[in-house]
């Protein structure tokens, strides 16, 4: 679902916008079968006009990646007709207030978008003051229309437009007006009971105010900055501010930093530039301090009096005193993951505002969920690490132009705000392979989310790029060099990255799933299963989201499970299967060093159940122990008789090993390592006999802070004790 | 249920680290002992460690540039006899990275201090102040900068 946020009406940018959407169309009907999905588009989400009508569009994302705007057969339907219906071409008809869905299907493809209907609460028109340069000019204005909880709203239905002077500025009524002598005019628009008006004056002397803006990235390998680029200031809002440093014109750059405000009559004059954006594709968007104030960059007017034009350009450089180009930055790079997260995960995402101050030593970089008093001071959104030079500390750690690190603090955002994300969040080692489940799965899914974008920008546009290295290389530099940096495509960096615990195996599962599959198979299980699995999200749970939204073939599940078992997570059943029984169990002598590693798998579905026998002789005693605990698993066993009477029985040889209160985090965390969650049980042989030992799958998970794993693999250890 | 409902989620940290500690308290003008000891939760046999003297520290004994191996989760240890002026002023920097295949995969730092000098003291009181100022607008503060 793709939203353009549509603030004001103009009637030459919808012109611009068509001929532009015209130019882009695929004139190619793409095959059924080679749609992966499709977005519908509205022109807003918040509308307006009881009897208006507007055109929704779907477009679809082919198999092969690229996107097609030409679709027939999309079957349209209303939630509910008495507010709003939609006819076969996607045209809406608004009839009454409130909320509606409008679904797309297109063959079995569904999309939709909730269009909320409200009222207008109040008008305003832009440029509050024109100023017409030539006679015969047409020119238009924008309409900016809001409800009364300050939102702009979208309508098409009647605005009346009239002139005050027709001899100065004549009204086509329907929005254009055309300059007919030199003098002054007020412009008018009603709709309803609201009023607004613009001052225009038409005279052959005015300035026209335009102008770009840019600021100095760095570029980075994987050694560290390796030099620096000029990239565009995209979307950014721009304010024309009066003499009284009042604001009187808006707009926002264009997607090569370029803005222009038209023919705007002050003679003294200003302009600001926002660390924000405003309207699609990421609205909401915001770059503050750490006081909560965004950042803004006001520059004077440079008029060029041999044209009348005036031309102010932002360059922001890296050496300068200002954070011009830092604050930049950090807002290209969460727009450049805000348009990705609407082509690629049909998310429309809004309001992050992001918290960095140079110099503000904060505890790393991270995304808070909400208010807190410590860390969190200034409410939910992203806060980015800035450490202070001093003498003890003279290669501070900075992360306003380590994109990964942005990215990865982004990715926090989207699941926390889209979908589901359980872990409690805290300190953490991308090294680590015994983590929280829940833990390892946030972190590693963070560290995969910038490879993902990379790999989609390089497709679309590589000039927003400033990795200079393998997209798939996760980087964070310390001063000018790489502090470390960790290639999830790459097997050669193998030791300690491995589990469903690791957070380094996590990311690295990832991308060779959305190499193999795509990212909506990846992004559908967040949407779809992770929201009502029951179950804190974790890898194991997302192998199972996996495997309920879509039926594989052989070879399709042979080769997800071997992404897996390639970091050694084994969600499968074991060589020494089927081993449900005693008649079935493996065999295993006393002494014996542990080699065969076993699986739990499916417990919950088949009721996966091991069963190991040994012999053992009578007076003697044995110890018998789970060793190698991986991927999260919590055993249980059993010792039973050649009649199946259960002799003896342990769930955790130490019951307080497995989960540890984090201070840090504030909240308890499991602890995977290979013995954490192990079983052991001793006992003396009443007579010489076959014995069976049963293991299962420890049930903890109606507890409230004994998440463990959901599967797992393990060895089985049979000692005499002396 | 959670215990604290905030959740902050950080960033990625490598579990390479560096620490330095003189054998016994720092005696300038007398031959001392530094142990250099690195952490690594990631096995390597291509550990650099790279041990930056300032001006009035000597190396006695020690290679202050060498490649190593360390062991997954268990430190490494290097020790370095100085002699330490009473003119000395600075940092002991010591700097670890691993890498693989010539590039650093991961970077660890740690600064052991001499002596401060009055001027490091002051460096901090030196430092540009940015030129901005603060106003409301809409009810939203701004961080605004005047730009030339």
């Amino acid at each position: 679902m793709k939203v353009f946020f549509q603030r004001y009406i103009t009637f030459s940018l919808l012109f611009f916008c068509l001929v532009l959407l015209a130019a882009c169309s695929d004139s190619n009907e793409p095959a059924t079968g080679n749609v992966e999905k499709i977005n519908v588009t509205a022109p807003s989400l918040v509308v307006s006009g009881i009897d208006s009508t507007y055109d929704l569009t779907v477009t679809a994302t082919l198999k092969d990646g690229k996107q097609s705007d030409t679709l027939s057969g999309v079957v349209w339907s209303s939630s509910d007709n008495t507010l709003a219906t939609v006819d076969a071409s996607g045209k809406v008809s608004v009839h009454a207030l409130g909320k509606v869905s409008i679904y797309a299907n297109y063959f079995g493809l569904i999309d939709e978008v909730e269009l909320e209907i409200v009222e207008i609460s109040s008008l305003e028109l832009f440029p509050k003051k024109l100023e017409v340069t030539t006679l015969d000019q047409m020119f238009s204005l924008n309409v900016k229309a809001t409800d009364d909880q300050g939102r702009d709203v979208l309508t098409l239905g009647d605005f009346s437009w009239s002139s005050s002077n027709e001899v100065i500025v004549s009204s086509s009524g329907s929005g254009e007006f055309t300059s007919r002598a030199i003098g002054n005019a007020l412009i008018y628009v009603s709709y309803d009971n609201l009023t607004a008006e613009s001052q225009i004056s038409v005279n052959q002397s005015a300035k026209v105010i335009a102008g770009t803006a840019s600021y100095e990235d760095k570029l980075y390998t994987t050694d560290g900055f390796s030099g620096s680029d000029s990239k565009a200031i995209r979307y950014a809002s721009v304010e024309l501010l009066d003499e009284n440093k009042e604001v009187f014109a808006v707009t926002a750059t264009d997607e090569n930093g370029a803005y222009n405000f038209g023919y705007i009559v002050p003679d003294k004059f200003s302009v600001r530039l926002l660390a924000q954006v405003k309207d699609s594709p990421a609205p909401g968007f915001s770059v503050n301090d750490m006081q909560r104030s965004l950042y803004s960059f006001v520059k004077s007017s440079d008029v060029d009096t041999n044209t009348g034009q005036t031309a102010l350009e932002y360059l922001f450089a890296l050496d300068q005193t200002q954070p011009g180009a830092a604050a930049f930055n950090l807002l290209d790079v969460v727009v450049s993951a805000a348009q990705y997260s609407q082509q690629i995960l049909s998310i429309n995402v809004s309001d992050l505002t992001i918290y960095w101050e140079k110099g503000a030593d904060i505890a790393s970089s991270y995304y808070c969920t909400e208010y807190d008093t410590y860390d969190c001071q200034n409410d939910k959104g992203i806060y980015i690490l800035s450490q202070k030079a001093s003498f003890l500390n003279d290669n501070p750690d900075t992360d306003e132009f380590d994109d990964d690190v942005i990215m990865h603090e982004f990715a926090h955002f989207i699941t926390e705000n889209y979908s589901v994300d359980d872990s409690e969040g805290g300190i953490h080692f991308i090294d680590q392979n015994d983590s929280d489940l829940r833990l390892s799965w946030s972190e590693g899914w963070g560290t995969f989310f910038p490879s993902a974008v990379k790999y989609w920008l390089q497709l679309q546009n590589p000039a927003l790029l400033s990795s200079q290295s393998a997209i798939t290389t996760y980087v964070d530099t310390i001063g000018n060099q790489s502090y470390m940096f960790y290639d999830i495509s790459s097997s050669e960096i193998q030791d300690g990255f491995y589990y469903a615990s690791s957070e380094a195996a996590v990311s690295r599962i990832l991308w060779h799933i959305l190499e193999s599959f795509g990212m909506p198979k990846i992004w559908d299980v967040f949407m779809n299963y992770f929201p009502v699995s029951g179950y804190p999200t974790s890898l194991p749970v997302f192998w199972d989201g996996l495997l309920s939204s879509d039926l594989y073939s052989s070879s399709e599940l042979a080769e997800l499970e071997s992404i897996f078992a390639e970091r050694r997570v084994y969600y499968q059943l074991d060589a020494s299967e089927a081993d449900n029984t005693l008649a079935s169990a493996t065999i295993q002598n006393v002494g014996d060093v542990p080699v065969v590693t076993h699986t739990i798998y499916n417990d919950e579905l088949v009721g996966d159940v091991d069963f190991i026998t040994f012999q053992a002789q009578a007076g003697k005693t044995y110890s018998i122990s789970t060793i190698d605990l991986y991927n999260g698993i919590d055993t249980a066993i059993r010792l039973l008789n050649e009649q199946g009477d259960v002799l003896a029985e342990n769930d955790d040889a130490d019951p307080e090993a497995y989960y540890q209160f984090d201070y840090d985090v504030g909240a308890y965390r499991i602890s995977n390592s290979p013995t954490a969650m192990a079983s052991k049980i001793e006992f003396t042989a009443a007579e010489t006999a076959q014995y069976y030992i049963e293991v299962t799958f420890a049930d903890k998970k109606s507890s409230t802070y004994d998440f463990v794993g959901h599967y797992g693999s393990y060895k089985v250890s049979i000692v005499e004790v002396p | 249920m959670m215990l604290m409902a905030t959740v902050a989620q950080a960033k990625p940290l490598p579990s390479l680290s560096v620490k330095m500690k003189w054998q016994g308290e720092l005696v300038y003008e007398t031959p001392m002992k530094l142990v250099l000891s690195v952490y690594s939760h990631v096995a390597s046999d291509n550990l650099e460690i790279v041990l930056n003297l300032p001006e009035g520290v000597t190396l006695l004994e020690g290679d202050v540039h060498q490649i190593t191996s360390v062991e997954q989760s268990a430190p490494t240890e290097q020790s370095y006899l100085l002699l330490v002026s009473k003119k000395a002023v600075g940092l002991i920097k010591a700097e670890a990275r691993i890498k693989h295949s010539g590039e650093t995969v991961f970077y660890a730092v740690a600064g052991l201090p001499v002596k401060i000098s009055a001027k490091e003291k002051l460096s901090p009181r030196a430092a540009k102040t940015e030129n901005f100022k603060r106003i409301q607008r809409n009810g939203q503060w701004l961080r605004e900068y005047q730009l030339p």
